[in-house]
């Protein structure tokens, strides 16, 4: 028993621990209610399709952190994958069109970072904005229609090579965001800025951090793996889709509060947001599996999240 | 002392975890006086404010109300058997006018059940004339959002003065953002207050306070009661000897201060920004603690500010050592060993939900990087521990809380990390401001030391004991510019006061 509630506790303590016991709960139920669910190709093909945009799950968390939200993401991704379908079909070589596209999404996070660090704009409206003009311009250049590529290797290698046969391009790439993320928060300095920042930005500008230079290259993490998430994804699929990502913006930022991060900024876990990003993908697919009516897909996620979240936010005693 | 007893607690105790919080406290407030509540930080005066208002539940004890035993579970039942806070940190609607914030949650409305406007309006002036003074000069129309701190108190006061039923009126540190003269001004309202036969509580830091206009001193320690006295019995000195236990000597040894061979360490060149200040010319020396004397809104904190590039300047040159430097960003300034324990602790010195050990190591990040440049957490904890004990943090380990630290344990976490960043030059804008006694006596302590290890300390205070108590040499600051320069020897407190405020 008091093990128990030691572990609860400490559980309140680290952040991400509790998605953790979430995403098992999940598991288990899933694998009672779909005979499909737990197999090795069906984890697989949730990870898969998890992982794209696990990209922008941990841009968003780097936002977070510092205290801004970024909604133009998933508009900036449809972007990413539209400009690089689009280029490649007029003939740039591929390469070249991969870097126009990610360098569209640096420009974008660069855009949103200056703005609210150096402006004090509101994040939520300044990149609400920016995902207004994104829609128009994908209208614009699209027409609203799939791109579609003919066949070509090079288009494809990013999103569907498979290293030493085995291991998917796009998880293996996931792998090595969320490894670098880790890693700058837990040793960097800039990981640090980050999190002082998102504790108390006023105090953080007094003890010396260069406050609007932290909050750009959050945001220019979240542009640039958004552009990739589109990237990818547009590989994968062997197409540019204007549509891709309507839900992106509000599944990262509940993947992150699911996974412990604080909407205050200043606390929160990586890996959370990375069991954070699973836990709705494995919803999402577990119900699909298990048969259940689309309809009740939002009801059934929502209802969770909220649980989750619940569960999360820290006990004020009187 | 013969007034009705109006408010009568008797043996509260209340606890939080792993702290005793109250012990068997009891204190009785009477009509027609003002009684003091004295003790150090987290002796728990608050707490028993906040007990008595219903905003914490006690595990033992009992309220009366005029003899009669009250359920006070929440603060509406406060308001309801006639007990009123007016707190320290006021919470206002900044965008709603002064009747409006008067009337929050308690809007007159018509039969209809909309808001009676007129009728609101009507009252919130009949409040203002019943309780004249500086309280006529408010516009009831006004909007909060421009108001002084003074008039918020007001508007917090008149909150309370709503009920007819009002017998006791508690004030938490009331005079801790308020001007000289705003401060006189609530001296008239509470002895108006006060004669109009209500028991008043008042909480403060400032004993001199205390014995200009309370009645009664009850002292608390630790969470358990001390004694209640006589304000017109006892002597200052009693009054700290209860809240410590001790004797204190609050400002220590005067320094033996050689003025001769001091370095210079900071000169301040033609410093102007319009409306704030102009003409600023200084210099501080290593191995002095340099004061700023002057009243609220003289331009103390805003110099300090412009030198640390925290607010802009419109002229103005800075040399450290002798040299011309440009500071544009407050990190140029961390960089070049200037530190500034800022005036609002909470707000621009701590990240208040993070841990001791990143508080401590914030601004000095390379200090706890190891030589691939990457951070260190062995070398982060050895850091913050290092301050910790130099200036005697007290708190369970390096991974506490900084927000759950009391506010003295704060000031000397904001302290440690510029001195463990370095800095030769550090910038203290009102270092005691809210902090207990006890606490006060350790930062003068602090600054003493830094002064004598040959650190060049800068101290904003409007404190004129502190001031004279510990500075080597005093600048009086008006209105924006520098009235008198002077080397602390021999001053009285007239000498000071004469240049501070308008002849």
């Amino acid at each position: 028993m008091n093990t128990a509630k030691r572990l609860y506790l400490k559980s309140k303590d680290t952040p991400g621990i509790l998605t953790v016991f979430i995403l098992v709960a999940l598991v288990i139920i899933f694998s009672n209610t779909s005979k499909y669910f737990f197999t090795s190709d069906s984890l697989l093909a949730i990870l898969l399709s998890a992982s794209t945009v696990s990209y922008i799950a941990a841009g968003q968390f780097m936002v977070l952190l510092c205290g801004q939200f970024d909604m133009s993401v998933g508009n900036v991704a449809a972007m990413g994958g539209v400009l690089y379908a689009l280029l490649v079909v007029k003939g740039l070589p591929v390469l070249l069109a991969m870097a126009i596209a990610l360098g569209f999404g640096l420009l974008s996070g660069f855009i949103a970072g200056v703005c609210v660090s150096r402006f004090n704009t509101n994040a939520f409206i300044t990149t609400f904005a920016q995902l207004q003009i994104y829609r128009g311009i994908l209208f614009v250049l699209t027409g609203g229609s799939t791109i579609s590529i003919d066949p070509n290797p090079a288009f494809r290698f990013i999103g569907t090579y498979k290293l030493f046969g085995v291991l998917q391009m796009p998880v293996v790439i996931m792998a090595a965001i969320f490894l670098s993320f880790w890693f700058i928060l837990r040793f960097t300095k800039l990981g640090r800025s980050i999190y002082c920042v998102g504790n108390n930005a006023e105090a953080a500008k007094i003890s010396g951090i260069n406050v609007p230079r932290t909050i750009t290259f959050c945001f220019l993490m979240t542009g640039f793996f958004a552009a990739l998430s589109g990237v990818v994804f547009a590989s994968r699929v062997n197409s540019g889709q204007p549509n891709l990502g309507a839900t992106y913006a509000l599944d990262t930022i509940a993947a992150s509060v699911i996974g412990g991060t604080s909407m205050a900024g200043g606390k929160g876990n990586i890996w959370g947001a990375f069991i954070g990003i699973l836990v709705v993908y494995v919803i999402q697919n577990g119900l699909i599996m298990s048969g259940v009516d689309s309809y009740y897909h939002y009801i059934i996620t929502g209802l969770i999240m909220f649980f989750a979240v619940l569960a999360q936010t820290e006990k004020t005693k009187k | 002392m013969d007034g009705e007893v109006v408010l009568k607690a008797e043996h509260i105790s209340k606890s939080f975890p792993g702290v005793k919080a109250l012990d068997d406290v009891s204190i009785e407030i009477r009509a027609g006086e003002v009684h003091a509540l004295c003790g150090e930080n987290g002796a728990g005066k608050s707490t028993l404010l906040k007990v008595i208002t219903g905003i914490y539940s006690m595990d033992a004890g009992e309220v009366s109300v005029c003899g009669c035993r009250a359920e006070i579970r929440n603060i509406n039942d406060a308001r309801g058997c006639g007990i009123h806070v007016v707190p320290q940190e006021m919470a206002m609607a900044k965008h709603l006018s002064v009747a409006e914030n008067i009337f929050l949650g308690r809007y007159p409305m018509t039969r209809t059940g909309i808001v009676d406007w007129k009728k609101m309006y009507a009252e919130a002036k009949k409040l203002q004339e019943k309780l004249g003074g500086s309280a006529a000069s408010l516009n009831v129309r006004d909007k909060v959002e421009n108001l002084s701190m003074g008039h918020k108190q007001l508007i917090e006061i008149m909150r309370a003065m709503i009920d007819d039923n009002l017998k006791v009126i508690a004030f938490d540190e009331p005079t801790s953002s308020l001007s000289a003269e705003e401060t006189e001004r609530l001296f008239d309202l509470i002895n108006d207050l006060k004669s109009r036969n209500l028991g008043v509580i008042y909480v403060s830091h400032r004993l001199s306070e205390i014995f200009r206009i309370c009645d009664r001193v009850t002292v608390l320690k630790d969470g358990k009661f001390v004694d209640t006295r006589l304000v017109k019995e006892i002597t200052n000195d009693d009054i700290v000897k209860m809240m410590v236990g001790r004797d204190l000597d609050l400002f220590g040894n005067k320094r033996v201060r050689s003025d001769q061979a001091l370095e210079p360490a900071i000169r301040i060149e033609n410093f102007c920004r319009a409306g704030r200040y102009k003409n600023i010319n200084f210099e501080a020396k290593f191995g002095e603690i340099l004061g700023f004397y002057g009243l609220v809104g003289a331009g103390r904190t805003e110099i300090m500010r412009g030198i640390f590039a925290v607010d802009a300047r419109d002229t103005g040159n800075v040399y450290i050592k002798g040299k011309k430097v440009d500071i544009r960003t407050p990190d140029k300034a961390t960089k070049l060993g200037i530190g500034f324990v800022t005036e609002d602790r909470r707000g621009e010195g701590l990240m208040l939900r993070a841990t001791l050990k990143m508080n401590i190591s914030m601004p000095n990040l390379n200090a706890i990087t190891n030589r691939q440049g990457l951070i260190s957490a062995r070398r982060e904890t050895q850091y913050a521990k290092e301050g910790m004990n130099r200036f005697n943090i007290k708190a369970q380990s390096e991974k506490t809380i900084a927000g759950t630290l009391s506010g003295g344990n704060q000031q000397k976490a904001i302290i440690a990390k510029w001195v463990q960043a370095n800095c030769d030059i550090i910038i203290f804008d009102e270092p005691t401001r809210g902090i207990d006694v006890g606490a006060k006596a350790e930062v003068y302590a602090v600054m003493k030391e830094l002064a004598d290890a040959g650190k060049c300390v800068i101290m904003v205070s409007s404190e004129l004991p502190e001031t004279l108590g510990i500075c080597d040499r005093i600048i009086v600051m008006r209105e924006g510019e520098i009235m008198a320069d002077m080397v602390n020897d021999h001053l009285s407190e007239e000498d000071i006061v004469r240049y501070a405020v308008a002849n």
